[in-house]
């Protein structure tokens, strides 16, 4: 044993040494309400008071010393179900703003609970700092230990090291820029009405998906900004004022269509694909308060962003270590017995049991805490135990004698379908017996391109890769261009991939709610019409929508105008 | 260091806003479920425990943007078990592949309807948003037949299913404690004395043989033991040293102890005449607010289908809207043609017997009906009269006016008047216009021609006028466009 072990297991023998049940207090413990007495003369060391902070502690010492996870800071809530439900419902967050779509959320998800249909989650974690976990009151003793060692170390030292999160996510503030949204959006809906604000945020959540930046830019010009730009440019505009001159700088042009059949508009495109920043800044008829509102609800989706591409990571990464500390805490330390070991060996098994793709409960993914525990144990297992496989494939960690930093770099670094590319191994594929489909609609069958043998590992690898790639699973939509000096019109462009289309009938309404807020609802001002169209590889236009709809004259695509 | 945050408590204030959005935005999806309810259910059932609104789920979905089926994909899944490279398989129904899987659900295509529920409260909260109750001076009679159970403290007699064991058994403690103490007491006293003649040659333990402190918080039964204990072990150490005397001056110590516990022991242990406590109850007459509704209904031969149905609503409305505001309500059916009979809910809406019109008999029957049973200082008395307005001759129109003024308007807190026909207003109309002049407060009348009247005709029933009570917990909303 090396002497960086002994110290962490001093470490949680002397803290318990100051209680009266000493290392017995996890055993002894019925619930996780047992009360936690401390010695005469500990009273003062500030210690933990309660059995949750104790177990806490002792898995942070296990997390920090041992491993040297790097965390927030931890706030643990004990939680009802009926609380459960209010924040899955409030997507998790603390404080989240008042709209219809969460009321009918928790209806769904009550209903569901109701009738049995539904487990709720032991926990939830938010990326906040400190980082709060949510845990049940019904958890017996062994799953909040559980829960706190995956919530509140694993998650939590996701959230702190993890790339994406570092980049698009600020943990200090989340919780302060909700709360002024919700406040906001409140006092909104006080001066304008409810009406209008609902109408606002429905439109804005039809297009969250495409509300965010997909690389970081530089930082955006806020809205007081934009405006002091407008109005310094108004000036110019004014005092330097010329018809003349101007129709010749900017000739006006005659309405675009846009129904050209080949786009070669590829120099002169915006390119811009966060959809509710493009509106916010540009739409023309938008007052300052929905630009307000529109750019803020956007901003959350952008902290949501790394979130929605790292399931797999950051679930694996805390299933590995709710495993590895919980082991600990049986076979190493020995503070806690056979029968919670039990417990906890079943409740984790559940948790990572993968239905096969003929089964019932195959939800149609790969369960994110299987495939993300398999990878990071096996990459241990590389590590530690590398077979000539794995030195082919793995040449660069095979039999690295540090395995928590291989660990640690592939935690930090990589977000899942750069992670499932990088590591992804030929025992993890063969265990999870993986296959590849190839559904192509112009052919009559389906076809198995690639099983888990030696041919197919990397075909598997890739596929599977592709398959966590956000920018494949959600179509790839953009602003091509802004009429802005004839009809006001804006044309979007989805660019194919695989020949996928569009949803169209959700499109639509899609494009309704684009619309809206293009618009202002459009009686007004005539409208402006919004124009999507679907490129395939070739540039071609396959497809348009629009909203509202061409008039019947329009040409077709496909044919000049 | 962690923070740990018992939030049990914390009020679930944070969906609540969100929630009543929810239903505010499917208020028409609410409303026809209820009326569906309504069709389907006995008057007294409805609503009683809220009602399931089905949306389709078209429109509940929030459109977002996503793939369509077509194009190529390729997916990798779990579980292989007999394929290999190259196999070429028919692609499974229904879902447009194996990659299609998980979009076929999204997009709402064969799913059944959106359901979720709403208590009674909330739907009634829907319906009568905005609606008062008239002349809400409630008159809270006391009802001499009902009657509760009340505890009402502890009595020394009583059955034996109303033992209270536990107090009964502090009883006993407190009994028994007090009477015993002189002479635990003494023995202890007694005691401490025969310690002392011991501990006096016990030389290595002079510190340890210290007294007791006078410790309150040890019973002297825990006394008493600790001494023994104490004396047995230093009797084995110390035995042998003690002097003729002092061993003398111990048996007889004992001996007074002995005596001691005898007297004590002849303190009853547990003495069930005096221990034995038992609950005791009281019959306590129940408030109520109670109203009686009467529903009158003309079941003529001019009177189809479809008015009935439009009557039975406009009851049901009206029993439900008052239920709210009366912890009983009653309701009596009359129904009539040429002659006027109390019957049965089923028998109201359902029984086919049919004939002519006079309307004063039905308003004949819910007087004498009033005075045997629903005095009118006990009761709150509502008369609601569905009829087609077609009366059987002016005379009788001129009764009908006479009955409502002298009899019937003085003792109820409304009538509302309701006439199910298309076309012009009939004579019973007219008569009835005049009355409303008279009693303003109390007197309503409405005309439903199609089902779609119903619900206006009663808002304007119950419209908030001043003085009224709001019925509605809700509060109004704030209103879009004021300053």
């Amino acid at each position: 044993m090396s002497e960086e072990k002994k110290d962490y297991k001093q470490q949680i023998f002397d803290l318990l040494d100051n209680y009266e049940d000493g290392r017995n207090l996890f055993k002894k413990a019925e619930d996780w309400t047992y009360p936690v007495l401390l010695k005469p003369g500990a009273e003062d060391k500030g210690l933990p008071e309660s059995w949750l902070g104790l177990a806490d502690e002792v898995i942070r010492i296990i997390a920090h010393e041992k491993y040297g996870l790097d965390t927030y800071r931890n706030k643990i809530e004990i939680i009802t179900a009926d609380q459960m439900l209010d924040a899955y419902t409030s997507v998790g967050m603390p404080v989240s703003y008042n709209h219809w779509s969460f009321g009918k959320a928790r209806a769904l998800q009550g209903d569901a609970y109701k009738k049995g249909q539904m487990g709720l989650a032991y926990e939830i974690v938010i990326n906040t700092n400190p980082a709060i976990a949510y845990c049940m009151e019904e958890n017996t003793k062994t799953m909040q230990m559980l829960v706190i060692a995956h919530a509140s170390y694993g998650h939590n030292s996701f959230f702190k090291g993890n790339h994406l999160f570092r980049q698009f996510t600020d943990a200090d503030h989340i919780l302060e820029d909700l709360k002024t949204l919700k406040t906001h959006i409140e006092e909104c809906e006080e001066r304008y009405g409810v009406e209008e604000v609902e109408k606002l945020i429905d439109a804005c959540h039809a297009l969250k998906s495409h509300g965010v930046d997909r690389r970081p830019k530089p930082p955006r010009r806020s809205a007081a900004e934009m405006r002091q730009r407008q109005e310094a440019a108004d000036e110019f505009k004014q005092r330097n004022l010329d018809p003349l001159l101007d129709n010749i700088i900017y000739p006006p042009r005659p309405a675009d269509s846009g129904l050209s059949n080949s786009f070669n508009g590829v120099g002169d495109t915006l390119d811009e694909e966060n959809l509710l920043m493009y509106i916010a800044e540009n739409a023309p008829h938008l007052a300052g308060w929905q630009r307000d509102i529109v750019a803020r609800i956007s901003h959350v989706e952008q902290y949501f962003y790394p979130q929605r591409q790292t399931q797999l990571t950051n679930e694996g990464w805390a299933t590995f270590w709710h495993h590895t500390i919980l082991n600990d805490l049986y076979h190493d330390v020995g503070l806690i017995d056979e029968g919670m070991w039990m417990e906890f060996t079943h409740s984790h098994t559940s948790v990572i049991a993968q239905p096969n793709f003929d089964s019932p409960y195959f939800s149609g993914n790969y369960n994110p805490y299987a495939l993300g525990f398999a990878m990071y144990t096996d990459l241990k297992r590389i590590c530690q135990n590398p077979t000539d496989e794995d030195r082919e494939y793995f040449p660069d960690i095979a039999g690295n004698p540090d395995w928590v930093s291989v660990l640690m770099d592939a935690m930090k670094n990589y977000k899942d379908e750069s992670f499932v590319q990088q590591f992804l191994s030929p025992k993890v594929m063969r265990d999870f017996r993986m296959f590849v489909i190839k559904d192509d609609d112009k052919e009559d069958t389906i076809e198995v391109s690639a099983i888990h043998n030696e041919d197919g590992f990397r075909q598997l690898r890739r596929d599977l890769a592709a398959q966590y790639n956000l920018g494949n699973r959600e179509p790839r939509i953009e602003v091509g261009h802004y009429n802005a000096r004839s009809d006001r019109s804006v044309i979007l462009y989805h660019t194919m991939h695989n020949r996928r289309p569009l949803e169209e009938r959700n499109m639509q309404e899609v494009l309704k709610h684009f619309y809206q807020l293009w618009s202002g609802g459009g009686d007004k001002t005539g409208g402006h019409r919004v124009i999507l169209h679907s490129i395939d590889e070739n540039r071609n236009i396959v497809k348009s929508l629009a909203c509202p709809a061409m008039p019947k004259d329009t040409p077709k695509p496909g044919m000049r105008p | 260091m962690t923070v740990v945050i018992d939030a049990r408590q914390r009020p679930k204030g944070e969906g609540s806003v969100s929630h009543r959005r929810f239903h505010d935005r499917y208020k028409t999806d609410i409303k026809r479920a209820i009326d569906k309810a309504i069709g389907d259910r006995n008057i007294t059932d409805i609503g009683k425990d809220g009602v399931d609104v089905p949306v389709p789920r078209r429109g509940i979905d929030e459109p977002h943007i996503g793939h369509g089926q077509g194009g190529l994909t390729k997916r990798v899944f779990p579980g292989n078990k007999t394929f290999s490279a190259g196999d070429r398989l028919k692609r499974p129904q229904g879902g447009g592949g194996g990659g299609g899987g998980g979009q076929a659900s999204q997009d709402g295509e064969g799913q059944d309807d959106f359901v979720f529920h709403i208590s009674r409260d909330e739907f009634l909260d829907y319906y009568f948003e905005d609606l008062g109750l008239p002349n809400m001076t409630k008159k809270g009679a006391v009802d001499s037949e009902k009657t509760r159970l009340q505890r009402s403290g502890i009595s020394s007699s009583g059955t034996d299913d109303r033992r209270n064991l536990p107090f009964s058994a502090r009883k006993r403690l407190m009994r028994k404690i007090p009477s015993e103490s002189p002479y635990n007491k003494d023995i202890i006293d007694l005691l401490q004395e025969e310690k002392s003649i011991l501990s006096a040659h016990d030389t290595g333990a002079a510190a340890s043989a210290a007294p007791v402190a006078d410790d309150e918080f040890i019973p002297l039964s825990v006394r008493i033991e600790d001494l023994n204990t104490e004396i047995a072990a230093l009797k084995e150490k110390v035995g042998p040293l003690l002097s003729q005397d002092e061993t003398a001056r111990i048996s007889a110590i004992e001996e007074e102890i002995e005596g001691l516990e005898r007297m004590k022991s002849a303190i009853p242990g547990w003495d069930p005449s005096v221990d034995l406590k038992f609950n005791n109850f009281a019959r306590v007459p129940i408030k109520t607010s109670k109203a009686v509704m009467f529903c009158l209904m003309d079941v003529s031969g001019s009177m189809d289908e479809e008015k009935k149905y439009n009557a039975k609503t406009f009851f049901v409305l009206l029993h439900l809207f008052l239920k709210r505001h009366y912890d009983k309500v009653d309701v009596v059916f009359i129904r009539h043609h040429t002659t006027a009979k109390e019957v049965d809910e089923d028998t109201f809406f359902n029984d086919p017997e049919t004939g002519g019109t006079v309307v004063s008999t039905a308003l004949q029957e819910m007087i004498s009906v009033m005075n045997q049973r629903y005095p009118e200082n006990e009761w709150n008395i509502y008369g609601a009269q569905a009829s087609d307005g077609d009366n059987w001759g002016e005379q009788d129109n001129a009764l009908c006016a006479q009955l409502l003024r002298e009899q019937i308007m003085p003792k109820v807190q409304g009538y509302f008047y309701t006439e199910i026909t298309r076309g012009a207003p009939q004579g019973l109309w007219h008569t009835y216009e005049n009355l409303k002049g008279q009693f303003k407060d109390r007197f309503w009348t409405g005309r439903i021609e199609e089902k779609s009247d119903i619900w206006p005709v009663f808002r304007e029933f119950f419209k908030k006028r001043e003085n009224f009570e709001t019925s509605s917990k809700l509060k109004a909303s704030w209103a879009p466009g004021s300053p």
